[in-house]
């Protein structure tokens, strides 16, 4: 299992997202079509479910550029920087080398999020604060050496570290015992993490976190013979720029070579533990952003999951009769963010109104036509706390936006402006540009708002511009894009001083409802809690969700077996892969 | 030179460290790091300091040859740009080549049948060749020769999967420098073609010219020994001029061929704010532009003994 969510840009979101995430499409759009998804999603279970596959209908038609590429795998992606030190690589590109050569972690997911076996199994004593992991093979690492529970302690050491400036979280906020005293310098074990015997490795909380099992069961094994010397508490850059050529892994796949800006070569690792892999090379190749599509018609690759799902790029795929094509909804959600520091958006009628008065349907299917639907709560319908009870779908509704805002003491004067005490209700929307969505949201919101009397302006800046207007909440509104992934815990985002809560948003209510849902080790019970997380989001409205939008992974005829879904990626995957 | 690179880094620096938000902001800005780690980590790279002596700290590292460490790729920036720039100056250089070998005779040829149906169709086609965007060009000759026909590759530099060696790698990447490679010619050869024939037509009406062909010489004579020496200064300046584009590569024609040259990578790092990897990288190109220059007045005084450098 590997964990990851991020924060993307719209504009990288296509990009990003679309593979940070994961995919898994739906059967095609229209709030209509989230209810049904989520209804197949809570009654079915292993590969397929809500998973569209449109089928190659000519196997002959194979290029024979592809046809002669025997034993080798070519896969396609955006660009890769070269950075596959899992623990330092942060774009997806980067993960579809990263993943299978860092290593197998202790834990994995199903297809609705939950945590299966890896490496080991799993078990939490009845108060939640013992988490017990028994290593499930002999395995080794690709040069025959031992993998040992001391190698998994290394991943938590390398995490845990001051130094470390990599995209995973430490250990502190999921109160591992000691892992505070290691990150300060102060001791040079994490007390709470011990390896209990040559299989076993026990890890004890300071205090229940519902969420310390997903962060805890991505570790994995890092050589300590090989690589212990490079992990020195408090400094990490050996291992930072440590060559990934040859690195020895517990992973499915070692990397052989990398040519940069151009492709990476992955070699098969005999000793993986969950089985030989069957496919003996991959190749991850770049991909010119726009052609991914063509790149498997043309038989230059053999799958590329970041093709852009529409209409134009579906024909492409039928007409080519040798490609096939997987539509999955994208893991993760568009959003338009809120300042609350603005007095403006400080009313829940007001950001009801508001809310009411963007008319999502329409924008969403402008945008991504039968390829994405509206998108209600912060949890996807694939997940296993997914719920539609108690939520309001904010149908678009101008008289009751109207209405709302009436009753919050706003009145139009005599021009038809909405005023309160005198000021007007005015606000800039801030957007990079180039976006497809804001490029069809704003104009749609502010023809809606002008109706209503609110005065909304554009502005467009570029991402790292907007990224520090959102952390310095020196916006008032915006539109961005959350990845989700296994662990259902966003309370970051949402919660009152939240590490990653950009919207200045505070509320008791919702941080009583996180803090259950993060107690609660028994699994209905924290359903129930995640539910009540969810509708307090949807009536108070911290932002405004928009919509959940689909991915497609175009592969061609040479497959024998194919997996990949919203939860499990491809790069997750190569080892299950077979050709003909 | 030297004061001209000074003033150059200068102007970047400022402008660079102008622009809202660092590479910490665009790499962590919305990561759960905390603030006090970002703090470190900007205090590490002296984001904390005053403009003027985070300059001055690149300068000392730059004069010692070390222009810093790209976060993107996170390794040195002399390596980044190597493992790029040549294989950008591969496709500029054949192209250049390519352009040369045909926009001056056609140019020539232009001015010496002004207004003829020659002149007038390759008018048509230079003025055809500078207004098509380039993204449209290479979008179109990937659609009919790799998607419809199949002939050629798509993109990238080099077919994978396949073990090539040698001379059948060597055929490998020449494949795949066809497209982009007419497509940056079919962009270059337009201006030039109106340069030289711009040039020629000047010379052409020069007493000198006249002189020379009232003494009987042949009119091959006339034209390219006599009239198009002198037609090469300007010509000449051109080229000189074009040099720092064949280090500086083509943006958009790589983005589309997805071939790995140090032009895409650029525009990259402006967007993920990789200072270090912008400053070298603009400076470079200021340093090939001075060379293109100092290379021009070299070739003037090759085409024309008048002038001699003092």
């Amino acid at each position: 299992m590997k964990e990851h969510k991020k924060l993307a840009g719209v504009a990288s979101l296509a990009l990003a997202a679309c593979m940070l995430l994961s995919a898994c499409g739906n059967n095609g759009g229209g709030a209509a079509t989230s209810a049904k998804s989520a209804s197949t999603a809570n009654n079915t279970a292993g590969y397929g479910t809500d998973i569209r596959t449109i089928a190659a209908t000519d196997s002959s038609k194979l290029p024979a550029s592809a046809a002669n590429r025997k034993g080798t795998l070519v896969i396609g992606v955006a660009d890769m920087s070269g950075k596959f030190n899992y623990l330092f690589s942060e774009s997806a590109d980067d993960w579809h080398v990263a993943v299978p050569v860092s290593g197998q972690c202790l834990m994995n997911n199903d297809n609705k999020g939950n945590l299966i076996d890896g490496t080991a199994s799993m078990t939490v004593d009845k108060a939640g604060l013992t988490y017990t992991f028994k290593l499930k093979y002999d395995d080794k690492y690709s040069d025959g050496s031992p993998v040992k529970p001391e190698d998994y302690v290394n991943f938590f050491k390398v995490i845990c570290d001051k130094s470390y400036d990599g995209p995973i979280d430490s250990l502190v906020p999921y109160n591992v015992i000691g892992a505070k005293d290691y990150y300060d310098g102060k001791a040079d074990d994490i007390s709470g993490i011990k390896v209990l015997d040559s299989k076993t490795i026990q890890i004890k909380l300071s205090k229940v976190n519902t969420s310390a099992e997903y962060a805890l069961g991505s570790a994995y094994p890092i050589s300590t013979a090989k690589y212990g010397k490079l992990i020195q508490h408090g400094n990490l850059s050996a291992f930072k720029n440590l060559d990934m050529t040859k690195y020895i892994t517990n992973g499915a796949y070692t990397l052989e070579s990398y040519k940069q800006g151009q492709n990476a070569t992955l070699k098969a690792n005999p000793n993986f533990c969950l089985g030989a892999p069957k496919i003996q090379n991959i190749i991850v190749k770049s991909v010119a952003e726009g052609t991914e599509m063509q790149a498997v018609t043309t038989g230059e690759v053999d799958v590329d999951d970041e093709v852009t799902a529409n209409d134009d790029q579906i024909s492409i795929g039928k007409a080519a009769k040798f490609v096939n094509m997987q539509l999955e909804p994208t893991l993760g959600y568009g959003w338009v963010g809120l300042n609350h520091k603005n007095p403006l958006f400080q009313d829940q009628k007001v950001r009801q109104a508001l809310m009411y008065a963007i008319d999502r349907k329409d924008v969403v299917k402008s945008v991504y036509s039968n390829y994405a639907h509206v998108q209600n709560i912060n949890q996807t319908a694939e997940n296993w706390l997914y719920t539609t009870k108690g939520i309001n779908t904010y149908d678009y509704n101008l008289d009751k936006a109207a209405q709302l805002l009436k009753e919050a003491g706003w009145t139009k004067d005599s021009s038809g402006n909405l005023t309160k005490n005198g000021k007007p209700f005015k606000f800039t929307f801030t957007a990079t540009k180039g976006n497809a969505v804001t490029d069809v949201l704003i104009p749609s919101m502010i023809s809606s708002y002008k109706k209503l009397g609110i005065n909304m302006s554009a502005e467009y800046v570029d991402w790292p511009t907007l990224q520090n207007k959102f952390k310095k909440l020196t916006y008032d509104m915006s539109f961005m894009a959350w990845g989700l992934n296994p662990n259902p815990d966003d309370s970051y985002v949402y919660k009152t001083g939240g590490s990653e809560n950009y919207l200045g948003y505070s509320n008791k209510e919702l941080d009583k409802a996180y803090a259950a849902a993060l107690s609660t080790p028994d699994k209905t019970a924290r359903k129930a809690a995640y539910a009540k997380v969810y509708q307090i989001i949807n009536k108070d409205l911290p932002c405004f969700i928009i919509y959940q939008r689909s991915d497609c992974i175009a592969y061609n005829s040479r497959f024998k077996t194919f997996k990949c879904s919203p939860y499990i990626q491809l790069y997750q995957q190569y080892q299950n892969l077979e050709l003909k | 030179m030297i004061p001209i690179l000074l003033g150059v880094s200068i102007i970047v620096f400022a402008l660079v460290a102008a622009i809202p938000g660092d590479v910490i902001d665009a790499q962590f800005g919305t990561s759960k790091l905390p603030a006090a780690k970002i703090a470190e980590l900007k205090n590490a790279l002296g984001f904390n300091q005053p403009v003027w002596q985070r300059y001055f700290t690149w300068l000392g590292n730059a004069l010692h040859g070390d222009f810093g460490y790209s976060f993107q790729y996170n390794e040195p920036v002399s390596a980044v740009i190597h493992s790029f720039i040549w294989n950008s100056f591969l496709l500029a250089i054949v192209s250049f080549g390519l352009e040369m070998a045909i926009a001056i005779p056609i140019g020539v040829l232009s001015a010496t049948k002004v207004h003829s149906v020659f002149d007038v169709i390759f008018t048509v086609v230079a003025f055809a060749g500078i207004s098509l965007p380039s993204f449209f060009l290479a979008l179109l000759l990937q659609k009919i020769f790799s998607v419809d026909l199949g002939w050629l590759p798509l993109e990238g530099m080099t077919s994978v999967g396949m073990n090539l060696t040698g001379g059948a790698y060597i055929g490998d990447v020449i494949q795949h420098m066809i497209l982009p490679v007419i497509c940056l010619t079919m962009m270059g050869i337009g201006g030039m073609m109106r340069y030289v024939r711009t040039s020629m037509l000047e010379v052409i009406n020069q007493d000198y010219i006249r002189t020379a062909r009232s003494k009987g010489l042949s009119e091959r004579v006339v034209i390219y020994k006599h009239a198009l020496k002198n037609a090469a200064i300007p010509i000449m300046t051109f080229i000189g001029n074009a040099i720092p584009g064949l280090f500086s590569g083509a943006l958009i024609t790589e983005t589309v061929f997805g071939w790995p040259g140090i032009g895409k990578i650029f525009l990259t790092s402006i967007t993920k704010r990789d200072y270090m990897f912008i400053m070298g990288y603009i400076m470079l190109v200021a340093l090939l532009i001075m060379l293109g220059n100092l290379i021009s007045d070299i070739l003037y005084s090759v085409a024309d003994p008048r002038i001699r450098l003092k």
